[in-house]
């Protein structure tokens, strides 16, 4: 089942990245991944990925930065993004920011295998 | 005037004092007056020159008329009520000694020898001996005035003196009437009054003395008070009672029964007898109500001393205290609200404490306020927002209590705290269990999904036993899990941070989704299930989060604490303005002396501790804690080893709104 589609994963956490990387590459994904908010920019920006996977609490750039910054681009305007984090606090104020995430995960309460659902379905829409 | 209770105990306790000491000092008191009263039978001997009365007792030699004043003073000192007011002792003894001296004085006077003045009034122009009118009067009703001023703490004004002397000179003419002395009924230098004259000047000076009621001494002899009673009784002791012996006396006299020396001695003998034991009935009531007065007293002061201690105590508390009368003006502060709001009590006097709003309070803590205290009870709350005087803020913690039961007399006291710095605390603690939470997430995250795909066979299959171990790491972490997102819902209730946004709901829809989740545990433990839910009852607007978390937590519970085969039973009614959700389980049951800590945090009931060892002993209070704040209510009733049955209650019109920055995890 061939998939070119190319998703982009932000989060400064190996071992959550990690996981997450190899089941999207084992179903034919093209996966980048980036470590915090300034590198995943830089990615999207280069390489324009049909899927952002963002996490929020990161150091050097928190995923918030990430998101307004990449909803100043053109591009970036109308890309797809699914908030993937673990802190519930930050769910309004990302409602607030009004910078149109299509989800908000958290990923402890979510096992892999939804997640990737979800990713389908933001992919197929 | 002292209270009635007060005086009633008074009477009992002195009552009970009737012991041999007061016995004593009754009968002692009775042998002087004995001594007195003979004593005075030897002055009128030596004045009337008796020898029969001169010995005092019959057969004994005369007695001196200095040893007799001896005696009479020694009589008196023994006589005199410890707490007789010293005053009116004085008057009488002042009184009685004045007139008993002159008498003597005057019998002893050389003859020939006495100013002529004098001896009208003791020998009258005919020379007879005097019928007891005119001396003993004026020193008795001179007493019984003094008597009456004293115990009214009152001065006689000058016109009011002149009346009393109208009337007591008219007292006197009746008296010469009566007695058919002459010079009495002239007083000698004045043409003889006529009868009629007389009685129109005696009334009209008593009509006078009437006016001046409030006053005078009319207002005293009808007076309430303990000096009214003493004037009544002296009047009568000292001018109707002379008067009605002296008559009688007389009347004797112009029958021939006995001479005039005789009646004379006679008439002041008993008229002396019966002042005397009017003097010691009145002594004797006075004494008792003087006890009752210091009883009173000591009990008056010592109620002072334990308001002052009380007082002491408020002014030096801790805690701000504030107090306003009905209106709500100031009119008490101690030093601790001073210190606490800047403000010193002069400069709040009379002011309104709504000087310390700050407008951050919201208005319904207020309105709740107000409506708690007009129902007369007492308000507490933690969300007052107040600025000092400096315009700082702090949060305070406030209690008022309405004090009093009319109107009038009502008293609002406040006592406040400032509780900024522990709320700042507790905010912390609390942040630090939702960060330590938040933090704990990560790592679990990665467990949940290696898990996840070591048991999804994504490194290899693997054998029976490792599938069992890893499924055993995966319930683990699948627990934590659980334990952290209730750990943040608790954080979440304790900072007051969780919203409520109601929506309209069919709870059977949210109860039905419910079910079907738990579906797999009920089907795996057997458990039969009774569905009673009602399809009329309306939608009602409810966070659908928050009313997940409810009916989740008590299915979960009756599921977990149900053993295998047994029943569950689900329920939703309208009962009249409410919405009921009912769990019902035949479980374990809460044992009797644990139910009241069921809703406590991190608690769990023992028998179960051992028999369903997960659970975090969060649910229930998470959702009382849900209900509390959105205006629902929850119950149970429970029987160990026969089960239990929630019933949440709901308003028909639902959960109260509520802004708040964080949302509860279901």
């Amino acid at each position: 089942m061939a998939q070119s589609k190319t998703i982009l994963i932000v989060e400064d956490e190996a071992n959550v990245r990690t996981p997450l990387a190899l089941q999207l590459t084992e179903r034919g994904y093209a996966v980048l991944e980036a470590e915090n908010g300034k590198q995943g920019l830089q990615i999207t920006l280069k390489r324009h990925p049909d899927l952002i996977l963002l996490d929020v609490l990161m150091p050097v750039m928190d995923g918030m930065t990430m998101l307004k910054r990449l909803r100043q681009d053109i591009w970036g305007r109308d890309a797809k993004v699914i908030i993937l984090t673990n802190n519930d606090d930050l769910r309004q104020m990302a409602d607030a920011l009004g910078e149109r995430a299509f989800d908000y995960l958290v990923k402890v309460n979510w096992t892999i295998a939804s997640v990737i659902v979800k990713i389908q379905q933001r992919l197929a829409e | 005037m002292l209270a009635d209770p007060v005086r009633q105990a008074i009477k009992t306790n002195m009552a009970k004092e009737k012991n041999f000491t007061i016995w004593y000092k009754r009968r002692r008191r009775f042998l002087a007056l004995v001594t007195f009263f003979v004593v005075v039978v030897v002055w009128v001997g030596w004045i009337s020159g008796i020898p029969l009365l001169k010995t005092g007792l019959p057969g004994f030699p005369p007695m001196s008329p200095l040893a007799a004043l001896a005696a009479a003073l020694l009589a008196i000192i023994i006589f005199q009520p410890p707490r007789i007011p010293k005053s009116l002792f004085m008057a009488m003894a002042i009184g009685v000694g004045t007139g008993s001296c002159i008498l003597l004085i005057f019998s002893l006077w050389p003859e020939g020898s006495m100013p002529l003045v004098i001896k009208y009034f003791v020998d009258g122009p005919a020379g007879i001996k005097n019928y007891f009118a005119p001396l003993t009067p004026l020193c008795f009703f001179a007493l019984s005035i003094a008597a009456g001023l004293q115990l009214n703490n009152r001065l006689y004004r000058f016109r009011e003196s002149v009346i009393v002397g109208t009337f007591f000179l008219m007292y006197l003419i009746f008296i010469g009437h009566v007695s058919h002395a002459e010079y009495v009924q002239s007083f000698s230098f004045f043409a003889n009054v006529s009868l009629p004259a007389e009685i129109t000047i005696f009334l009209v000076s008593l009509g006078l003395l009437y006016k001046e009621n409030g006053q005078g001494i009319m207002s005293l002899l009808s007076s309430d008070t303990e000096g009214g009673s003493v004037a009544r009784e002296l009047l009568v002791a000292v001018i109707i009672f002379p008067a009605i012996t002296t008559y009688f006396i007389l009347l004797g006299v112009s029958a021939g029964a006995y001479q005039h020396t005789l009646a004379t001695a006679l008439n002041i003998v008993v008229n002396v007898f019966f002042f005397e034991v009017f003097v010691w009935r009145i002594g004797n009531r006075l004494q008792l109500s003087e006890i009752a007065r210091i009883r009173a007293e000591q009990q008056v002061i010592q109620r002072q001393r334990e308001l002052e201690t009380f007082q002491r105590a408020v002014d030096a508390s801790t805690e701000g205290v504030i107090m306003t009368d009905a209106t709500g003006a100031i009119w008490y502060v101690n030093t601790a609200w001073e210190a606490l709001t800047g403000w010193k009590l002069s400069e709040v006097k009379g002011k309104n404490p709504r000087l310390l709003k700050s407008g951050k309070t919201s208005s319904s803590v207020y309105r709740r306020m107000w409506k708690t205290l007009i129902s007369g009870k007492s308000f507490r709350t933690e969300e007052i927002f107040n600025i000092r005087k400096d315009t700082t803020e702090y949060n305070a913690d406030l209690r008022v209590f309405p004090i009093g039961r009319t109107a009038k007399d009502l008293v609002y006291v406040g006592i406040e705290q400032d509780i900024t710095e522990r709320k700042a605390i507790e905010l912390a603690k609390t942040e630090f269990v939702s960060i330590a939470s938040h933090q704990l997430r990560t790592p679990l995250t990665a467990v949940n999904w290696y898990t996840e795909m070591l048991l999804n066979g994504d490194a290899g299959q693997l054998s029976k036993k490792q599938k069992t171990f890893i499924q055993e790491v995966a319930d683990g972490s699948q627990r934590m899990t659980a334990l952290v997102n209730a750990l943040l819902n608790v954080a979440r209730i304790e900072a007051g941070t969780f919203s409520v946004t109601p929506e309209r709901l069919a709870l059977q829809e949210l109860i039905a989704t419910v079910f079907k989740e738990n579906l797999p545990s009920i089907l795996k433990r057997h458990l039969k299930v009774n569905v009673k839910i009602s399809r009329t009852v309306p939608r009602i607007s409810v966070d659908r989060q928050l009313m997940y978390i409810i009916v989740q937590n008590l299915l979960t519970n009756a599921i977990k604490y149900t053993p295998q085969k047994g029943t569950i039973t689900i329920g939703l009614i309208q009962n009249r303005k409410n919405v009921v959700f009912k769990v019902a389980d035949t479980g374990y049951g809460i044992p009797k002396a644990q139910q009241k800590n069921i809703y406590q945090k991190m608690y769990r009931a023992e028998n179960i501790r051992s028999k369903v060892p997960d659970g975090t002993g969060l649910g229930l209070y998470v959702v009382k804690s849900i209900l509390d704040h959105t205006g629902g209510s929850i119950s149970f009733v429970s029987a160990e080893g026969k089960g239990t049955t929630f019933s949440v209650t709901l308003p028909m019109s639902g959960m109260s709104a509520r802004q708040g920055t964080k949302t509860l995890i279901a």
